[in-house]
């Protein structure tokens, strides 16, 4: 069977071919789980979420033009998602949606995740679940998701200055912590 | 180059420095220890998140999605269908009343005002151009045929019904 492309898998879907969706479903799934779980920092929700957000996007791919890569617009309504139910729950992460600290202090959270990691690849991605919301997109965004800083920017609403001095400071951070216990050390 | 900034580990990071900078900036390192330990943690960091998992959606995703889809689909037919029902429904009732008030015999007691006689005899004409003799068979004719449409239409309504609750039942 003649695997379809994600531009051919949407015109069948606008089309009337619902059960295409499916197949945008399966491609899409993981990364905006991903993204939602580490903005709402629970699994309920973060299901919850994703339910809603591909409804949103099925309700309305006849408005996807093409204008953007679908992805961009996707994670877009994937994030407003996610800020509808956090602005519902009204959650501490709204403070941290505004947080773009350059050094974040995770103060006891550090030590015990240094204390539980056995190596430097465990201890940085765990840390990387407690850098604030926004840090976190953007990482995400960045390595996982491939989006360039354009897009990123386009997703989270904000420029791309902002989007690069993000990503910037999250490294920084990382880096900072990385230093702090000397894991650099590793490297030979 | 004179020290090595957070912009400059970021810039080699995302391969924005150009041959002639790499070589600066490797020059500005190589004697002093812990600026290649700032370069190590950086690249270090940078590596590892490369290598970020996808996490994993619970397994049933798809299929719960698409039967949400399935339903919303199956309430807006259903809304659609009922919709074109009672419109079709309240327009051949509006025809019938009309049909009725322009062909009914005068009794005789009507009071007569004379707007209203201009609209009868206006619509009179209107009915008047399907030319054919209006007597009591053609209207009973037209009576039998609007009941048989209506059962029609009410068993299609009813078998419609039937189908969207066994959708609903199987999707659920």
């Amino acid at each position: 069977m003649k695997k379809l492309t994600e531009n051919e898998i949407i015109e069948s879907v606008k089309k009337g071919n619902h059960g295409d969706f499916a197949l945008l479903i399966d491609i899409y799934k993981d990364r905006a789980y991903s993204l939602l779980k580490k903005m709402l920092k629970n699994e309920m929700d973060a299901e919850e979420a994703l339910q809603d957000a591909f409804l949103k996007v099925f309700n309305s791919l006849n408005e996807f033009r093409g204008d953007s890569k679908f992805s961009t617009w996707f994670y877009r309504i994937v994030y407003n998602t996610a800020l509808t139910i956090i602005s519902s729950k009204k959650r501490k992460i709204i403070m941290e949606m505004n947080s773009v600290e350059d050094h974040f202090d995770l103060g006891d959270e550090d030590n015990k995740i240094y204390a539980q990691t056995e190596n430097h690849n465990e201890y940085i991605l765990q840390i990387v679940d407690k850098l604030p919301v926004r840090n976190a997109l953007v990482i995400i965004l960045f390595y996982i998701d491939g989006l360039s800083l354009n897009e990123i920017s386009n997703v989270l609403g904000i420029s791309i200055v902002n989007a690069k001095v993000l990503l910037h400071r999250s490294r920084n951070a990382l880096r900072n912590l990385v230093l702090k216990h000397n894991y650099q050390e590793v490297i030979l | 180059m004179k020290e090595l900034t957070n912009e400059i580990l970021n810039k080699l990071i995302d391969n924005e420095l150009n041959n002639s900078e790499i070589d600066e900036l490797y020059h500005l390192i190589k004697q002093n220890n812990e600026l290649q330990g700032r370069l190590k943690a950086h690249q270090m960091v940078d590596s590892v998140l490369k290598n970020l998992k996808i996490e994993s959606a619970p397994e049933n995703t798809t299929e719960l999605i698409m039967a949400k889809i399935s339903a919303n689909i199956l309430v807006k037919e259903r809304k659609n269908g009922l919709f074109k029902f009672f419109m079709s429904l309240f327009g051949i009732i509006i025809i019938l009343i009309l049909g009725f008030i322009m062909f009914s015999e005068p009794t005789g007691q009507e009071i007569i005002i004379p707007q209203l006689s201009s609209v009868k005899n206006y619509f009179g004409k209107i009915f008047s151009i399907f030319s054919f003799p209006i007597n009591t068979k053609v209207i009973s004719i037209i009576s039998s045929a609007v009941t048989v449409i209506v059962l029609v239409s009410g068993y299609f309504i009813f078998e419609q019904h039937r189908a969207f609750k066994n959708k609903l039942n199987s999707i659920l």
